[in-house]
């Protein structure tokens, strides 16, 4: 079966989430985008892996599914939720003189190791206060605990590129995926590419070819749920995906942002209201030329000076299909002058999905004409210019997110809703 | 330096690797002296060098002579708390841990002809922390070395901290007058500590004999003035953040750091403190951060009343790695994680349960911690000992704390200095001594005068900050973008 799975979230006990990061929320939110499959997040924090015990219940092959009794108050359809046990762990420590911080996502296929998992990371560290622990290891000995910890537990390096907290990042990472997991990287199968990169950036980097990429939503509230995601064509269990993410075989590709949309695609500094490319990098020395400390370099770059195969490039064997999409709520903000959490959205937003099914069907299946008859012309123009990648784009920089467009300003003055 | 004469003794002046005889204080300090020599020496010397504590030099002298000493053969040594284990049915001649350097001066001076062999088979000795020798021990290297023995020493009477425990720096002083043919040398450069770090150390005891030859960059040391304790701790916090460069996207998003300095890790920094008293709102403030510290105290495990508890319901009859699985339920809450992880490891190389015991009576705290993990380091002043970190923190630079309240004569006073300066010397590039104005002390809100001890640093190796409205402002700003969601 054709389905889509969020791999890496975060629940309510993770630093600067929402409140209603819990099972529920995100099972409801998740049938409202279209997941069949989304991770628990989190599990090694105490009460968060206590009300995954009490909530969810084992479906067989590595996946968990919400209770009956609670199930049957969310459940909008046949196929259920399933949730996979993750946790993101964050490693901070020093390697070459130099600090490294790396972000890693930890999957468990049963309770049982999981619960290893966290014994181990409870003696190395404080796994209570912080839904994504922070620890002082070296990130192979993570990988080591992992594997201890039970057959079919396994790491995916998160956000790869991201500058200040990933394997590759350009402020405190690696080169390469081996020079990070050492001798245990081919333990290493799949890389999270993050909002800031997309497939097409990570092809440039030829060592990368060996690792399926996924992509998730590192969301901190339900509603970002999916706004990246992995597509698979087998069964909805733990081992199918990861066998497909190991092999190939039921992989299908992966559900991407803009790359600019991204909080770290462009160089620059926030606080100085400065966005360069690259290129515009390279000639200030990497100096911003307002407060005259060094730029914060973005994924971009970062790709750039890592790739080996410059302009246009052919997809490696490894490559899925790539859909790129704008959140739904975004669009509906452009088209409606509004922001993208105001009331008005919300309600527009509530009133598609119970018309025309999941946010992702929307975006990328329901035929315009019926999105043009049940909502407006003008939404239907931009969903058709999203599937075609008329996109105007205005890079994210040093931590402020890019913004996408589909319309010219002046577009929508002339086109009114409805 | 201990490490290098050692091997240029036995490389450069064919001595043999039999012949040398290291004492030092800690078993971890023995330790490292093993290694560094196994890395300087081919293996098989580096095992003949007796390398040893005070305590386990005198169990290897009186095991190779146990009749003499009156003690039978399979003895072993318990400590009191072990003692306290075995409810007045200790089988025989157990001799007590402290007893052990007792016991062999005895065996000495009752059979002349054993210590004249081991005179004869230690003529090259060697004593690290001669500063912090007691009585006993000094007696006992005076009875080892003759006037043929070739004996170095090294101390630092500045350093000497054991006062309240029967340890003298007179023995440092007096080595002169007790052997003749004495060459001193002053290792007067330091090569740990940047140079404001050292200076002001210097002038805060009042000692001028050390200068630094740190080249790296010099930073001036901070003294923080904090309102209460707790934001005495929050600055440490904070300002660990900054030295890591944000430790998650938040605290840079936030700008709560600005994430450019990336030269420190967690293992980088240690906080250090006078009591114990002091660790309940640092602990705090680093549990709501989220970043990984570690107690390291030298307590030994038995001091705990749990561990002594799991202890007490060991039995033989099934195997002590099951056992110990078994009671892990009934202790877990009890007894930290890091510990047990320890316990279950060492209780599959546990044949009995008094074998187990032993090993447990032995161990410190400190001993348990997977040293794979890098994490801030929490201990006294007493336990920074012979250690270093690129960045230190001192809590409690208040009068009543350092120096202890409990300090009144002139000589123990200057032995809390003493204390300050150990902790102020363990830093190497960064020292930020804080403290509150007002502090809970036994339950009651008091106000605090500054150190005393502090009045003797010049200004201008100092940065004086006091509680920053920035920090106030910043966190104000994080619980708004929370409720922002």
């Amino acid at each position: 079966m054709l389905f889509y799975a969020d791999l890496h979230i975060h629940s309510k006990y993770s630093r600067a989430t929402s409140k209603n990061c819990n099972l529920e929320e995100l099972a409801i939110w998740a049938q409202k985008k279209g997941l069949s499959v989304i991770s628990t997040g989190d599990f090694t924090h105490p009460a968060w892996f206590e009300e995954i015990k009490e909530k969810l219940i084992p479906a067989g092959n590595g996946v968990f599914r919400l209770r009956p009794d609670i199930e049957k108050n969310i459940l909008k359809s046949n196929s259920p939720v399933y949730f996979i046990l993750s946790v993101e762990i964050s490693t901070i420590y020093k390697k070459g003189e130099k600090t490294r911080k790396v972000h890693h996502v930890v999957f468990s296929p049963d309770i049982d190791s999981a619960q290893n998992f966290r014994q181990k990371l409870a003696a190395i560290g404080n796994i209570n206060s912080d839904g994504r622990p922070i620890l002082g290891l070296d990130s192979r000995n993570l990988l080591e605990t992992v594997l201890e910890s039970g057959e079919g537990s396994y790491i995916i390096p998160a956000h790869i590129w991201t500058p200040w907290f990933s394997v590759l990042g350009s402020k405190s990472g690696f080169d390469s995926i081996d020079e990070c997991y050492e001798d245990l990287a081919e333990h290493i199968f799949a890389v999270e590419t993050g909002l800031s990169s997309d497939p097409e950036m990570n092809w440039h980097v030829s060592s990368l070819d060996k690792y399926r990429l996924v992509s998730n939503s590192d969301a901190h509230s339900p509603s970002k749920l999916a706004r990246e995601a992995t597509v698979f064509d087998t069964e909805p269990d733990y081992f199918s995906m990861m066998n497909a993410l190991k092999t190939g075989n039921g992989y299908v590709g992966t559900v991407e942002f803009f790359p600019e949309e991204g909080k770290y695609h462009d160089d620059g500094h926030r606080k100085c209201n400065i966005c360069l490319t690259p290129s515009e990098t390279k000639k200030l020395n990497g100096i911003c030329p307002v407060c005259g400390k060094p730029l914060t370099i973005g994924v971009a770059n970062r790709v750039y000076e890592l790739s080996d195969r410059k302009g246009d490039v052919t997809p490696p064997p490894t490559a899925g299909k790539v859909i790129s999409l704008v959140p739904l709520p975004e669009i509906l903000s452009e088209i409606m002058q509004v922001g993208p959490s105001s009331k008005s959205v919300t309600a527009e937003y509530e009133n598609l999905i119970n018309k025309l099914g999941p946010e992702l069907s929307i975006l990328t299946s329901v035929p315009v004409e019926e999105i043009e008859k049940v909502h407006s012309p003008i939404l239907a123009e931009g969903i058709s210019r999203l599937r075609k990648g008329q996109v105007i784009r205005q890079s994210g920089y040093d931590g402020e997110y890019g913004i996408i467009k589909l319309f010219n300003e002046d577009e929508i003055v002339k086109k009114k809703l409805r | 330096m201990l490490t290098k004469r050692i091997a240029y003794l036995i490389k450069e002046k064919n001595i043999p690797a039999k012949n040398c005889l290291a004492v030092t204080f800690t078993r971890k300090a023995a330790q490292e002296l093993k290694d560094r020599l196994s890395v300087l020496l081919d293996e098989q010397q580096a095992q003949t060098i007796s390398i040893h504590t005070f305590h386990s030099l005198c169990f290897s002298i009186l095991k190779e002579n146990y009749t003499q000493a009156g003690l039978p053969q399979d003895f072993r040594v318990i400590t009191e708390e072990e003692k306290a284990l075995y409810n007045n049915d200790i089988p025989d001649n157990m001799p007590v841990f402290d007893d052990l350097i007792e016991l062999t001066i005895k065996l000495f001076e009752n059979h002349p002809e054993i210590l004249k062999e081991y005179q004869t088979k230690f003529k090259y000795i060697s004593v690290d922390e001669y500063q912090d020798i007691d009585e006993n021990q000094y007696k006992l290297i005076k009875m080892l070395a003759t006037n043929d023995t070739n004996m170095c020493i090294i101390g630092d009477p500045n350093q000497a901290i054991y006062g309240f425990r029967g340890g003298d720096s007179k023995f440092f002083n007096n080595f002169t007058q007790d052997y003749p043919d004495v060459e001193t040398v002053n290792l007067k450069n330091n090569y740990r500590s940047a140079k404001d770090i050292v200076n002001a150390s210097n002038q805060m005891i009042e000692s001028f004999n050390t200068i630094s030859k740190y080249s790296a960059i010099n930073n001036k040391i901070t003294i923080h003035t904090a309102p209460t304790e707790k934001s005495e701790a929050e600055f440490m916090v904070s300002t660990i953040e900054n030295l890591i460069g944000g430790h998650n996207l938040f605290s840079i998003d936030s700008d709560r750091t600005d994430g450019q300095s990336d030269d420190f890790s967690f293992g980088d920094i240690a906080i250090l403190y006078r009591t114990s008293l002091q660790l309940k709102p640092i602990e705090e403030a680093l549990i709501r951060s989220g970043m990984p510290f570690v107690k390291l105290s030298d307590d030994l495990l038995f001091t705990k009343k749990a561990i002594r508890n799991l202890l007490k319901n060991l039995n033989d009859s099934t195997s002590i790695a099951e056992q110990i699985k078994h009671l892990k339920n009934d202790f877990k809450e009890e007894i930290d994680s890091f510990i047990w992880e320890y316990l279950e490891k060492l209780a599959i190389e546990c044949n009995s349960k008094n074998d187990f015991i032993h090993e447990v009576s032995l161990l410190k705290e400190s001993d348990t911690i997977d040293a794979r993990a890098d994490r801030i380091s929490l201990m006294t002043l007493h336990s920074s000992k012979g250690l270093e970190f690129n960045c230190v923190f001192i809590a409690g630079l208040e009068n009543g704390l350092i120096p202890l309240y409990k300090a009144e004569t002139g000589k123990e006073l200057e032995e809390e200095k003493r204390l300050l300066y150990v902790g102020m010397t363990r830093a190497k590039q960064l020292l930020f001594l804080t403290r509150a104005k007002k502090r809970h002390i036994f339950g009651k809100m008091e106000d605090r005068e500054i150190s005393p001890f502090l009045e003797k640093i010049e200004n201008d190796l100092l940065k004086l900050t006091t509680f920053d409205k920035e920090y106030k402002k910043a966190d104000k700003e994080n619980v708004n973008q929370l409720s922002l969601f």
